[in-house]
């Protein structure tokens, strides 16, 4: 259904000449806002109490999120508002009952893509084959860097926020969406529209980036143990011959 | 997939259902909860009793720790609440 969808608009969109890499951006990443599910049966003052109940408690997370997608307090605030505006507006196609939270999510997402994804080409947007291609080229030289856990201890909750904000956008979101929120794989796959291979090799490849950072962060501030950095994980399994 | 490794296991063919390769692929889908019940007690038996997979699985574990309680969410302001709130009711 959503493959239709996504011919029907290119078909509309030949006109405008677009570019092979651009043709997943080109569907309206709202489109399933506009899916209503059922006709509402409940009345405005029911429909309040469900979105202050079930949607305005997850503002301070959202906050967080956009903060750390846009890193401008202001932006966070724009983005947080405009999600909860559309998410009153497309009150019908949320199936209650469904995780609120990954559905906020979703709009949030879509609608910094929309906002900002125009603006800046977004120049670390790393494809889905290049990130397998790294992810399997990598199992025979697991964690070549020390991050052992003694290494990160002495870092502050700031710092750790600002390595993560310098992350590529498609790595940092599917991290915060997992290791922080706890989001499955599926929900994060359809809070940001991609497959579930790519959010598993977009978590993994991130992790690594994000701990590498960390790594030579805390080396810099003195937290240095890598004169006992051991290479135990490459050396026996190159011997395999 | 890759032959196994058969250069230090002459004491883990009992284990070896899976080999190194695939758990230490599989870390952070086992630490994700992403994976299956029958399948991650197959892997975390491997875990136990594999040295190597075991300190993977340690850095693994406590980084993803690490990430949760350093990156505590942030306060939204009180007014942008009450914009949304004011905005919803139409005032």
């Amino acid at each position: 259904m959503k493959q239709k969808k996504t011919l029907d608009m290119k078909e509309n969109t030949t006109e405008e000449s677009l570019t092979h890499a651009d043709t997943e951006q080109t569907e309206n990443p709202d489109a399933f806002l506009e899916q209503v599910l059922k006709p509402i049966t409940l009345t405005k003052e029911e429909i309040d109490i469900i979105f202050e109940k079930e949607m305005l408690p997850h503002i301070n997370a959202l906050y967080t999120f956009a903060f750390r997608l846009t890193n401008n307090e202001d932006d966070a605030n724009d983005l947080v508002q405009e999600t909860y505006l559309k998410a009153y507006r497309f009150f019908g196609s949320y199936e209650q009952g469904t995780n609120a939270k990954a559905w906020l999510y979703r709009i949030l997402k879509n609608s910094f893509i929309n906002n900002y994804r125009k603006q800046s080409k977004e120049p670390n947007k790393i494809d889905y084959e290049e990130a397998e291609t790294i992810f399997h080229s990598e199992k025979n030289n697991y964690n070549p860097i020390d991050s052992r856990d003694k290494v990160f201890k002495g870092l502050l909750g700031d710092e750790v926020s600002n390595a993560l904000m310098a992350l590529p956008l498609d790595f940092k979101t599917v991290i915060m969406l997992c290791d922080i929120e706890g989001f499955t794989y599926e929900e994060i796959a359809k809070i940001v529209d991609t497959p579930i291979g790519t959010v598993r090799s977009r978590l993994h490849r991130g992790r690594k980036m994000l701990k590498e950072m960390l790594a030579k962060y805390a080396a810099s501030l003195g937290y240095d143990i890598s004169e006992e950095h051991e290479n135990s994980t490459q050396d026996e399994n190159s011997e395999t011959n | 997939m890759e032959q196994k490794d058969n250069t230090n296991n002459e004491n883990e063919k009992h284990l070896t259902e899976v080999d190194c390769d695939e758990v230490i692929r599989k870390l952070n889908m086992i630490l994700d909860g992403e994976v299956a019940k029958e399948e991650e007690n197959k892997l975390l038996h491997h875990i136990d009793d594999c040295n190597n997979c075991l300190e993977q699985y340690h850095i693994e574990k406590s980084f993803k720790e690490l990430l949760k309680s350093k990156l505590q969410n942030l306060n939204v302001s009180v007014s942008l609440i009450q914009t949304i709130k004011n905005r919803i009711s139409g005032k």
